[in-house]
């Protein structure tokens, strides 16, 4: 037997696991540059991190030439992540500097930084010069205009500054008007106008701070770009960074379990979720959803115009123990979410199970990410898995015939864990196929044979269904033991490991410094067939999907994405008999065609780079507004299950503050269309199974 | 525990090789009985070590016949080694390295040397599974060596001219023969043992540690093990019309089905029990002092209550389970014992 085959694999998904874990909110974290702390010894990192690529990186790139472009690509989106200081000549200039960014790459980038410090300044100021002037003319609202959105990134010329920024504050100001329009009064816009301008100012300032901090941001950028040079979820952090996500984290302190990001917009977004936290147990909360504001009994605090470091300051205060989160998700939906600081304790259980009582009697399990505490591969008694298991056990003491999994918006975590959770319903056989530079590709199983759960059951999956999800979906469909239903999830199959670089001996402390950390793609996972799920998602075997789901966010519309390919791997598995899909979808397709909030067709055309032009007079942009919310309509339809949960923690929640939140959470359940959906569809599958 | 045992596949070739008639070519002939009588020495190692084996000798003494064996197969290799090519031909001599070469391996385990071990490795689901196709392709390989020892024989033959006979096997062939015969089935009854007997200790050793997930899966694949066995012990045959080793392999997989059923099912109880308690302690400890009615109380005391009964029952079981498996594991060693004292005299 190979040993070192088995070891190598085996040791990436131990690795592996300290990312994973992270795996979602490291992503979004990585991708924004803070003012980080840095000294005369930074140069040494790029060098370092070039050298780890080279030795470990799944997919290394060797052209210097071709990966400057990306360096310079990256930093343009590093430095104005939506797109709204630098203009075009600005990013000529800085494509222009192919020659110094190489000489960077080889260490010497202080001549590189000083020249794009000079473009991000000269932009800011232009930015906050045609601000100032046009905070003092009147707006109307009444002209027709429109404001393009699109997912390609579009720089603007620098003769149109004042066109471009008045867009924008009309937009900002529309947008305000509509959703106050019962309670403000046409004197009201100059207000509203105000408040757009020193909104957008603000965030302008946000950038302008003393030259000093400014040249660490530059360095910041240039280091996270080297790194996302290599593919979109290679990326490097700062040892601040780490500090900060260490504090949000801590299991000894009291935490509301959230760690923050900045999305491309700028906006302030939950980045990641600590299983078995206060945040975790609220059953609300997703990855990407925006923080518009937090209060307690005295204040609120808007956090739609905050630094990453001061939202992080205002969480964390340890005289909060309470707060009130006004969140948005990214359909635009927002809500109220109460949240206690708890000190996230090791717990028995982290997952919540429920039961679709109806003429099916059905287990339901929401799984936010594939959690993990440990790093000892051969015992994970914590592990998501192990819960998922007892959770499963519980259901079937309470009769459940069918089981539906949701993996929504599940950006992944631990491979080790996906794995064993999927081992719950496979009885025997690879699960996947693992890949890493310069060894033979290794057959992925769980490490104990049988199963836990035999009935038929459903996978719900969506765009925000990444990685280790995508390849517990994939499994289950290779087996054709699932029915994976909802739109392709993202399109993730590689894996990461974090490293330290820039290790210092500081003379003060007496030990190894670490400067920051490097997540790094070192492999690749393919399903069990030897196809990959890489960058076109896992297909699944029915399409429910809302308007929703329409979104860009996905590996495909990611720069530098590695590309899809095949492993040829005998996987010896052996799947069990095909499940009837053509009739699923027959029967789905129908009942969909009386749903006016789901579809069963889904147009991948629509996620790439969508444009939507806004109205930006009084008119129009109601007409605009009023079309997006008839998109969706309520339905008197009864669902057709109740929501309970198992016998041994009914009734005792009802009387707290926790209980007011599950209640919520049940609501939610019985109201969800797509949950519903797949409830029918367990419903069918069991009838042409007993036909 | 009775273990897995080596049956040899060379004996069919000597047995053909005993008598040989020659035409012409007298050389030949002599060439031919030089060469493969120098197995003799083997055969009667490979005696000792089958009679040490099927009459139940001690482990250290039946470990100690196969080193010896061990040693005769390098011996006996050095010997052939010293035969030139029969008029360029080295066919014969060929065959027989590679036949001593196999069974060397095999006694010695180094199943690496003869399988692509890393290929079983992944075609197989764990290392009892990895375990049971080596030793299942080994015994290929060895029946293969053996034809392959048959074939090149014929074919010297036939080049020179020498007319084989088969003749009756001399006494101790026959035993071999017989003692193999014995073994061999042993080893099919012993295989369909083993998985559940592998398979009961991966339970085990996933309650130890506390793993839920690997236990109930591990469970459920004892179950289809215990299922799969009784399906093949139903029709399998005796040995002589000897069916007490059949008898005996199917009240273990009774025991294996009712400790499945049963007393597993107890752990698993108590695994649940412990953490709903854990869960409803840790409710009910976050509810405000003012806030607690009688329902909380009743539920607080219902999973305490729960959970006492389980660990009760969980000791219990547990108790009552080991002393049935090593009486059950006794009464089947005990089986195999008479069967091979049945069947070796």
């Amino acid at each position: 037997m190979s040993k070192l085959t088995v070891f190598s694999f085996t040791m990436l998904l131990k690795h592996a696991l300290l990312f994973f874990i992270a795996g979602g909110f490291w992503l979004l974290l990585g991708s924004k540059c803070v003012f980080a702390q840095y000294t005369d010894k930074d140069s040494q990192l790029i060098i370092e991190i070039r050298e780890l690529a080279s030795q470990r990186h799944i997919d290394p790139l060797l052209n210097d030439s071709c990966f400057a472009a990306r360096v310079a690509e990256n930093l343009i989106e590093q430095m104005d992540p939506a797109a709204v200081i630098l203009t075009k000549q600005d990013v000529d200039v800085i494509y222009s500097m192919h020659d110094r960014i190489m000489l960077a790459m080889k260490g010497e980038s202080d001549q590189l930084y000083r020249h794009l410090l000079n473009v991000y300044v000269a932009s800011i100021k232009r930015a906050d010069s045609c601000l100032n002037v046009l905070i003092n003319q009147p707006l109307s609202l009444e002209y027709t205009d429109s404001l393009r959105i699109s997912g390609d990134r579009v720089f603007f010329d620098a003769s149109d500054c004042m066109s471009i920024w008045e867009k924008r504050i009309r937009y900002f100001v529309l947008n305000q008007w509509y959703n106050m329009r019962d309670a403000v009064d046409s004197l009201s816009i100059e207000t509203l106008k105000t408040s757009a301008v020193d909104g957008l100012k603000c965030r302008i300032d946000l950038r302008i701070h003393d030259e000093k901090e400014m040249y660490r941001f530059i360095q910041d950028c240039f280091l996270k770009s080297v790194a996302l040079a290599y593919d979109p979820h290679t990326s490097y952090m700062s040892k601040d960074e780490a500090a900060m996500l260490s504090r949000m984290l801590s299991s000894t302190d009291k935490t509301f379990g959230i760690s923050l990001s900045q999305n491309y917009k700028g906006e302030i977004v939950v980045g990641g979720i600590v299983p078995g936290s206060a945040a975790w147990n609220s059953n609300k909360l997703n990855v990407d959803d925006q923080i518009l504001s937090i209060q307690n009994a005295d204040s609120v605090f808007d956090f739609t115009c905050l630094s990453l470091k001061d939202a992080y300051y205002y969480i964390n205060n340890p005289e909060v123990d309470e707060l009130v989160f006004n969140i948005q998700k990214l359909d635009g939906k927002t809500f109220l979410l109460p949240l206690k600081k708890e000190t996230s304790e090791v717990m028995s259980n982290r997952i919540n199970s429920f039961i679709l009582d109806g003429e099916i009697k059905t287990g339901y399990i929401y799984l936010p990410t594939f959690y993990s505490d440990t790093d000892d591969y051969s015992f994970l008694p914590n592990g998501c898995a192990n819960d998922m298991a007892k959770e499963i056990i519980r259901l079937k003491r309470e009769g459940i015939e069918a089981l539906i999994i949701d993996l929504r918006n599940n950006t992944g975590g631990s491979m080790l864990e996906a794995i064993r959770a999927a081992g719950i319903f496979v009885d025997y056989g690879t699960l996947c196929i693992g890949v890493v530079r310069d060894e033979k590709p290794e057959l992925l199983k769980d490490l104990s044979r049988g199963i836990i759960f035999d009935g038929p059951m459903t996978v719900m999956i969506n765009g925000g269904s990444a990685s280790a999800s995508e390849m517990f979906a994939a499994a289950l469909q290779d087996y054709n033991r699932a029915i994976i239903t909802g739109s392709p999830s993202f399109g993730k199959s590689t894996a990461q490991v974090v490293l330290p670089v820039g290790n210092l001996y500081s003379k003060s402390e007496d030990t190894l410094v670490t400067a920051g950390y490097l997540k790094l793609t070192v492999g690749k996972f393919y399903r069990v067939t030897g196809k990959s799920h890489q960058k076109i998602g896992v297909d699944p075997d029915l399409i429910i999907v809302d308007s929703a789901d329409n979104q860009d966010y996905m590996e495909v519309n990611m720069s530098f994405a590695l590309s899809n390919d095949s492993v040829q791997k005998e996987s010896y598995y052996k799947p069990l008999p095909e499940l009837p899909v053509d009739s699923l979808v027959h029967l789905s397709s129908l009942r969909l065609l009386e749903n006016p909030n789901l579809n069963s067709t889904f147009d991948p055309e629509m996620n790439a780079s969508k444009e939507i032009r806004i109205p930006l007079d009084s008119i129009g942009y109601m007409t605009f507004r009023e079309a997006q919310q008839l998109s969706e309509c309520e339905l008197d339809a009864h669902s057709p299950f109740a929501v309970d949960v198992p016998e041994y923690i009914r009734g005792m929640s009802d009387v707290n503050h926790e209980g007011e939140i599950f209640h919520d959470v049940l609501k939610m359940i019985n109201e969800d269309q797509k949950i519903i959906e797949n409830y029918y569809i367990i419903n069918d599958l069991i009838n042409i199974l007993n036909h | 525990m009775k273990k897995l045992f080596v049956v040899f596949s060379l004996f069919c070739a000597i047995t053909l090789s005993s008598n040989v008639q020659a035409q012409d070519g007298s050389d030949a002939v002599a060439y031919m009985e030089e060469l493969l009588g120098s197995v003799e020495e083997f055969e009667n190692e490979t005696w000792a070590y089958l009679k040490s084996v099927t009459r139940g000798k001690s482990a250290r003494r039946i470990d100690k016949k196969r080193q010896k064996l061990i040693s005769e197969i390098k011996s006996v290799r050095k010997t052939v080694n010293k035969f030139d090519a029969y008029e360029n031909d080295e066919s014969l001599k060929n065959a027989l390295f590679e036949y001593l070469d196999i069974n060397h391996s095999v006694l010695k385990e180094d199943y690496d040397k003869i399988l692509d071990m890393e290929e079983i490795a992944e075609q197989s689901y764990d290392l009892m599974e990895a375990y049971m196709t080596a030793q299942e392709l080994a015994g290929q390989k060895m029946d293969q060596a053996s034809e392959k020892l048959n074939q090149a024989q014929k074919v010297f033959a036939a080049n020179n001219n020498i007319n084989l006979i088969e003749g009756d096997l001399d006494k101790k062939s026959q035993k071999i023969k017989k003692a193999s015969e014995v073994l061999s089935y042993y080893n099919d009854i012993f295989l369909i043992h083993f998985k559940c007997q592998i398979q009961e200790t991966y339970v085990l050793d996933a309650l130890t540690r506390s793993d839920v997930s690997a236990f109930e899966q591990s469970k459920s694949a004892l179950v289809s093990y215990v299922n799969e066995n009784r399906m093949i012990l139903d029709t399998f045959p005796g040995h002589d019309g000897d069916m007490a080793l059949v008898e005996a392999t199917m009240l273990m997989m009774d025991f294996y089905e009712k400790e499945a059923n049963e007393d597993f099912t107890e752990v698993t109880n108590f695994f649940i029990e412990k953490e709903n308690f854990e869960r409803v302690k840790k409710q009910f400890g976050s509810l405000r002092e003012k806030d607690i009615t009688q329902k909380d109380v009743d539920q607080f005391n219902s999973a305490v209550n729960n959970f006492n009964e389980a660990v009760n029952k969980f000791n219990v079981v547990l108790d009552e389970s080991n002393k049935e498996r090593n009486k059950q594991l006794n009464e089947w060693n005990k089986s195999v014992e008479d069967f091979f004292k049945n069947h070796s005299r």
